[in-house]
């Protein structure tokens, strides 16, 4: 037996030393806590533990037209789900109640009883159709519910109904539009139309009418048949086909129906052989529309064999969309592993312009809140309060109506892509010196109170040949590429700004080559080889994460957007939309991105506005200012670094430091063991901070942090704790047992808080950077 | 222990939180911005443009006393505000005969002046007597001329108010003997000299009788108070005969000097309605109206009883010319004329008179001539003028006024753009306007707005073209339109009536083309929501009876 300081004998509590055993009860104890409490933390800071807000969304989710409620659903979910992870709507996460009317005025109805009365929901998006929306609008009306609809567009929906908005143009804008593309674009003097008599069928083929009479269109013919009967449509769509197969009138057909008929009107057309030019409204942009002409066998061996030519108004053009757009589609791509469809394009403006709407809510009733979304929803009265949508700036008039533009669509090999001309709202009448004359030069239309300046569109093409020497320090990279540009009329293509090229003096663009195509009458190609040096906005907050852009950016000098729209030359470019990775695949293939360290994540083309809001000086404008916006070509690709070889580069040596700093609470304060681990911690300092100028040198000068920075400053604070709990042990060895056990105990947990904190120190900035 | 996980947990989310910045609490800015407006009131408030120039109904000149003359006195005859068909008012019914030349009243009998003595039949032709009489110096007695010896009488020819054409059968009902049969004369008893008045007050206080101790009323509203030169205020009467009907209880009417004080006024809610008799809506500041996300809503639109037109001196080569007219019609596309010139909500016309007067053109009829550039050539060919080669300068007047200089050039670059004709435009002060009308010498158009003086197809086709008895500034001479528009004067048929009022117009604007109708006029309004059931009246005052105020 034994009971001297030397038996090695253990004791309860203490190890084969004689020490205290480590109190795993207290790891573990403060493990969880820690864990707990961040969890808790982390749940409160995302949603502030607030009631959730309701959105309802009502359309065909069954039924003949389900594929296009299916493009509503995961539009408007998409964007909530963006919404809810960032913290939802001021700490109110959003959630999404689903209704199915299947595109029926009956169901619609009902559906609007329920979400009115027996719900919380504080806006409704939808309906579909115009029928249906007409169905709930006086329900909704009447209960006091706001409601947005992405593709109704009967005009009445919104007549006389305060609580109705609409994010996409009306029917009497389409008609009126094309009745005047018809006849000052195409230059056609006479048309025919065939329309249904459904509520949109009606109106537009009304306002189609009233439109021709009032500028000289001629109407020779007008079929008109029932929706509910397939005989009558068949019976006016015969008559149409003999008119068009007897005579030898080319007038341009307007198609004022719904999509199936659409498509059977197009196919039926196309099967005589002649060249009519056929023009139709926003039905031919629907899900349904491709998908009914996808049963024909001959389109869908060879996509456009029926479409080709056909011209149509379309809620929304990828080519003609922005960056908002490229993100938007890149998103859904992702979520749903399929392209968004027009319809989709409209219902995510819808809900981010409803999600606007619903910032700023103060509690109340559901009743209460709803007149304050309506209220918001007022206030989006002109550019500086309206939403940026994929599809343009959405803000209305005092229908309720969204004034923007209308995209024009000509379908090739399949697709629709920005038509040659577009017709844009002028932003400020005052800039042109005589609005008769151009009026009567067919250069501007007045379209329900909206004056349109016939714009070129310019298809725009980039093929990238080489990227290289990017330089985080002097903020550029060179980029060497063939530009092209494919216009109908004449066009002044060296008059462009390189916005953000590097030396814009010394830019040259050099012809390689001038085309005028065989196949499209009129059409000139230009192309150029440019290589030149182009500015990086660098953000390196991220960092080593982080993902930069490389840009080129250019718009015409002098020419604003209401003349000149760049569009994305997407058949040229071979730019498929189902397949974004063929892009990267050729660069890779071509060794285009010659860049070390760094990868090519994505490459997207698309074109915005260059945007100033200014009086410049004119008297009549003090106070109000008008919007002078540039069509602006941008190519972006983004790229992030080799993450893996930068730690191994230029961290794993921190890393090791880190490691060793750990041992520190494992050194025997006895003896030399204070000072080894004193000089332990402040070495963990000064390797650490070596490293941190090191970078800094080879970066621009910043007045942010970087998030490798945080790494550093934890390392930091790390030594510090490091030295307290050496010192304080140190201390407290001096002392009696209990104080000897305190100092222990401080040692012990820093045992377990070094590595935590670690741990969580980096979760945290994982996921504040994601 | 404890202390053990307090400083754990201390540190640990201490640490956290700096790390990551403590999220910002949720900070609920509104974005539902509500205006600032005082406490609604419970009575209308109306503006109007400079001084009241009188309560006299048979003084009534000015389109500020005859609003008040429609709130403060009955009229015999109304108009439904849709169509402006003839309805009764103080006269419950009429009937005609001798051909249309006789026609009889019958009063209500239910109608009492504010002193609570009844309104007769004697009260109207002691009214009529005294309108017409020439020292009175009534405005408007020559829309009493309808009525046999009127006229003398008012200019001093004949002495006895006896022999005029009017006289009460009994308390309650009133003859009329016309100096030729009028199909249209129920609308022109509606006229504010038809209207009654309180003999015994006017005896005795003279031009006075309408200060407010003293005047007396039978409309649907009474007379308050009245601040001169500042507020004057109406009540509810509550021996109107449809008082039960009558929702707003008192009207105040405000001097306003100037439209623009007036828009200020109505953006801070001290004012509920602006527009026409209420003040014109600047329209400078419709741009901004239209973008405003409350005032847009405001915004209405509402028909004026006027018509746009030029007409062509048809005595003078080339537009001596129907080919030659005709062209120059049909070069002219009025809806660019109003989308890009006028930007205002003036609907483009075909036919001369104004819907939904009576006896005015369906639209949807078609009946005049379009836009049609193509046809506008062939006409032009077909007059020998092919492409407008060789055609001499087309000369065309107008008042000065910025807008008529607007309209003319834009007419001037139409016909150059559409059918190569030359036109040279001539701006002159009214003076010389006016002479031009009367002795057009060079000029082959000339600007001639026309508005109602009363609501109905005589008043435009009759009286303003009639080749003899209308104004005619065309100078023509075509006998069948002369027939038509006399014998439509004389109908009393309604139905009838129409049809030779449609016949006219074919012959005005189809066949003989004497005149280019531009367009009717509408009227900007700005209404508070709180005001409901508003509706504008294109012609006299506003029937504000018929309006409610919802303060919710």
């Amino acid at each position: 037996m034994s009971d001297d300081a030397d038996s090695v004998d253990e004791q309860e509590g203490e190890d084969w030393l004689g020490r205290e055993k480590p109190n795993y009860k207290i790891w573990g104890w403060t493990a969880l806590l820690l864990l707990a409490l961040v969890g808790i933390w982390g749940t409160l800071t995302l949603t502030n533990g607030a009631t959730p807000y309701y959105i309802a969304v009502s359309g065909p989710m069954t039924g003949t037209y389900a594929s296009d409620g299916k493009a509503m659903e995961q539009a408007i979910q998409l964007h909530l789900d963006e919404i809810n992870q960032q913290g939802g709507i001021d700490g109110h996460p959003v959630e999404l109640l689903v209704y199915d009317d299947e595109n029926k005025p009956e169901l619609a109805a009902q559906n609007a009883e329920k979400i009115a009365k027996h719900t919380d929901a504080l806006a409704v998006i939808g309906h579909y159709t115009s029928s249906a929306s007409l169905a709930a609008a006086p329900i909704y009306k009447a209960a006091g519910l706001p409601a947005i609809t992405g593709t109704a567009t009967t005009d009445s929906l919104t007549q006389d109904n305060d609580w109705y908005f609409r994010v996409t143009f009306n029917n009497s804008d389409q008609a009126t539009l094309m009745a005047n593309y018809i006849y000052k674009v195409m230059n056609k003097s006479n048309a025919t139309l065939i329309s249904t008599d459904t509520v949109f069928g009606s109106s537009l083929a009304d306002n189609f009418v009233r439109t021709a009479k009032s500028i000289g269109l001629d109407i020779k013919h007008h079929w008109t048949f029932q929706q509910k009967d397939s005989e009558s449509f068949d019976d006016a769509l015969d008559h149409l086909l003999k008119y068009y197969g007897d005579s030898e009138d080319d007038s341009v057909l307007f198609i004022a129906t719904h999509s199936a008929q659409a498509a059977s009107t197009i196919v039926g057309l196309r099967r005589l052989g002649k060249s009519i030019s056929a023009v139709g409204a926003d039905s031919l942009a629907s899900t349904s529309f491709r998908n009914r002409l996808a049963e024909f066998p001959q389109e869908r061996a060879r996509p456009g064999y029926y479409t080709n030519g056909v011209l149509a108004t379309m809620p929304f053009l990828p080519d003609i969309a922005g960056q908002q757009a490229q993100n938007f589609y890149h998103s859904f791509l992702e979520a749903y592993h399929e392209a968004p469809s027009s319809a989709a394009s409209m219902y995510y403006d819808a809900t981010q312009t409803v999600v606007k709407a619903l910032q700023g809510v103060s509690s109340g009733s559901p009743s209460e809140q709803r007149k304050q979304v309506q209220s918001a929803l007022w206030q989006m009265a002109d550019i500086k309060s309206s939403v940026d949508g994929i599809s343009g700036s959405i803000y209305f008039d005092r229908h309720g109506d969204a004034i923007k533009s209308i995209p024009i669509g000509i379908f090739k090999n399949g697709k629709p892509v920005a038509a040659q001309e577009q017709f844009q709202p002028i932003a400020d009448l005052s800039s042109v010196p005589n609005l008769l004359q151009e009026a009567l030069d067919n250069q501007i239309i007045y379209v329900n109170g909206k004056f349109m300046r016939r714009a070129q569109v310019v298809y725009v093409g980039l093929d990238f040949n080489q990227i290289t020497e990017l330089s985080a320090m002097t903020s550029r990279y060179s980029a060497d590429f063939y530009l092209w540009f494919r216009f109908q009329q004449d066009y002044k293509d060296k008059v462009l700004e390189f916005i953000n090229s590097a030396e814009p003096l010394k830019l040259r663009m050099e012809q390689v080559l001038a085309h005028t195509s065989s196949i499209e009458e009129g059409v000139m190609t230009r192309t150029y080889r440019v290589k030149t040096p182009f500015k990086v906005d660098f953000d390196f907050s991220d960092y080593p994460l982080d993902k930069q852009n490389l840009q080129i950016k250019f718009r015409h000098k002098n020419l604003t957007r209401d003349h000149l729209i760049f569009v994305v030359d997407t058949l040229g470019m071979n730019l498929d939309e189902g397949d974004s990775n063929a892009l990267l695949s050729k660069f890779e293939r071509n060794k285009v991105f010659y860049v070390g360290g760094w990868q090519l994540n994505r490459i997207s083309f698309f074109q915005s506005s260059s945007k100033t809001d200014s009086t410049l000086g004119i008297p009549e404008l003090f106070g109000a200012e008008q919007r002078i916006e540039y069509s602006q070509f941008n190519a972006e690709l983004e790229i992030s670094r080799n993450v893996l070889s930068f730690i191994l580069k230029n961290l794993l040596p921190v890393i090791f430091v880190v490691m060793l700093g750990y041992f520190v609470f494992y050194i025997p304060i006895a003896g030399p063991g204070f000072a080894v681990r004193m000089t332990l911690s402040i070495n963990m300092i000064l390797s650490t901070s070596l490293f941190h100028i090191r970078m800094a040198s080879t970066m621009p000068e910043i007045d942010y942090l970087m998030l490798i920075e945080y790494i550093f400053y934890m390392v930091y604070l790390l030594a510090v704790f490091n030295m307290l709990v050496s010192v304080f042990k140190q201390l407290k060895m001096a002392g009696d047992d209990n104080d000897k056990l305190w100092g222990e105990r401080v040692n012990q947990f820093g045992m377990v808080f070094y590595p935590l904190f670690i741990t969580i120190t980096l979760l945290t900035l994982y996921f504040l950077n994601d | 222990m404890r202390f053990f996980l307090f400083i754990s947990s201390l540190l640990c989310v201490g640490g956290l939180s700096l790390l990551s910045g403590c999220s910002e609490p949720p900070h609920s800015t509104s974005s539902t911005a509500t205006e600032s407006q005082p406490k609604p009131s419970d009575y209308l408030r109306l503006p109007l443009d400079g001084s009241i120039s009188t309560l006299d109904p048979g003084m009534t000149q000015f389109i500020d006393a005859i609003e008040l003359a429609e709130q403060l006195f009955l009229g015999l005859t109304d108009f439904d505000p849709k169509t402006y068909e003839v309805l009764p008012e103080l006269a419950t019914h009429w009937e005609s005969s001798q051909q249309g030349s006789v026609y009889v009243f019958h009063l209500r009998q239910d109608v009492s002046w504010t002193d609570g003595s009844p309104v007769t039949a004697h009260d109207v032709v002691w009214a009529i007597r005294r309108n017409l009489h020439p020292d009175t110096k009534a405005g408007y007695a020559n829309t009493l001329y309808i009525l046999k010896n009127a006229e003398p009488f008012n200019k001093g020819e004949l002495k006895d108010p006896e022999q005029i054409g009017v006289k009460a059968l009994d308390d309650y009902t009133v003859e009329f003997h016309l100096e030729n049969p009028a199909g249209y004369f129920p609308a022109l008893a509606g006229l504010w000299v038809y209207r009654p008045l309180p003999s015994k007050v006017i005896e005795e206080y003279g031009d006075s009788w309408t200060r407010p101790e003293r005047i007396q009323t039978n409309g649907s509203y009474r007379l308050k108070k009245w601040v001169k030169g500042n507020v004057l205020i109406l009540e509810k009467n509550p021996d109107y005969f449809e008082a039960d009907k009558v929702a707003i209880k008192e009207v105040h009417y405000y001097i306003v000097q100037e439209s623009s004080l007036g828009l200020t006024l109505f953006e801070a809610g001290e004012l509920d309605v602006l527009g026409e008799v209420y003040l014109r809506v600047p329209l400078a500041d419709m741009p901004r109206l239209q973008v405003d996300p409350y005032l847009r809503r405001d915004v209405r639109t509402a028909p004026l009883f006027c018509t746009e037109i030029y007409g062509f001196n048809t005595t003078l080569a080339p537009t001596d010319n129907p080919l030659v007219r005709k062209a120059i019609v049909a070069a002219i596309n009025k809806q660019l004329l109003l989308d890009f010139v006028l930007k205002n909500g003036h609907e483009a016309a075909t036919t001369f008179t104004r819907p939904p007067i009576f006896g005015a053109v369906d639209p949807d009829k078609e009946i005049g001539i379009g836009f049609n550039p193509k046809q506008a050539q062939q006409w032009l060919t077909e007059a020998g003028f092919p492409d407008g080669k060789d055609l001499p300068n087309i000369v065309l007047v107008h008042n000065t006024s910025e807008t008529h200089h607007d309209i003319s050039n834009a007419l001037r670059t139409m016909l150059k753009n559409y059918v190569n004709v030359n036109m040279e435009v001539r701006e002159l002060d009214f003076d010389s306007y006016v002479d031009t009308l009367y002795e057009p010498k060079d000029a082959h158009m000339y600007r001639m707005g026309w508005c109602a003086d009363y609501p109905d197809a005589n008043n435009f086709l009759y009286e303003g073209f009639h080749p003899e008895q209308g104004a005619n500034f065309v100078r023509w001479k075509n006998q069948r339109y002369a027939e038509l528009t006399a014998k439509a004067q004389q109908e009393a048929d309604p139905k009838q009536r129409e049809k030779l009022y449609e016949m006219a117009e074919i012959i005005l604007n189809q066949e003989e083309t004497v005149i280019l109708p531009l367009y009717f006029a509408a009227a900007t309004y700005l209404v508070k929501p709180r005001v409901k059931n508003w509706y504008a009246m294109a012609f006299g005052g506003q029937q504000i009876r018929n309006w409610t105020l919802d303060n919710e």
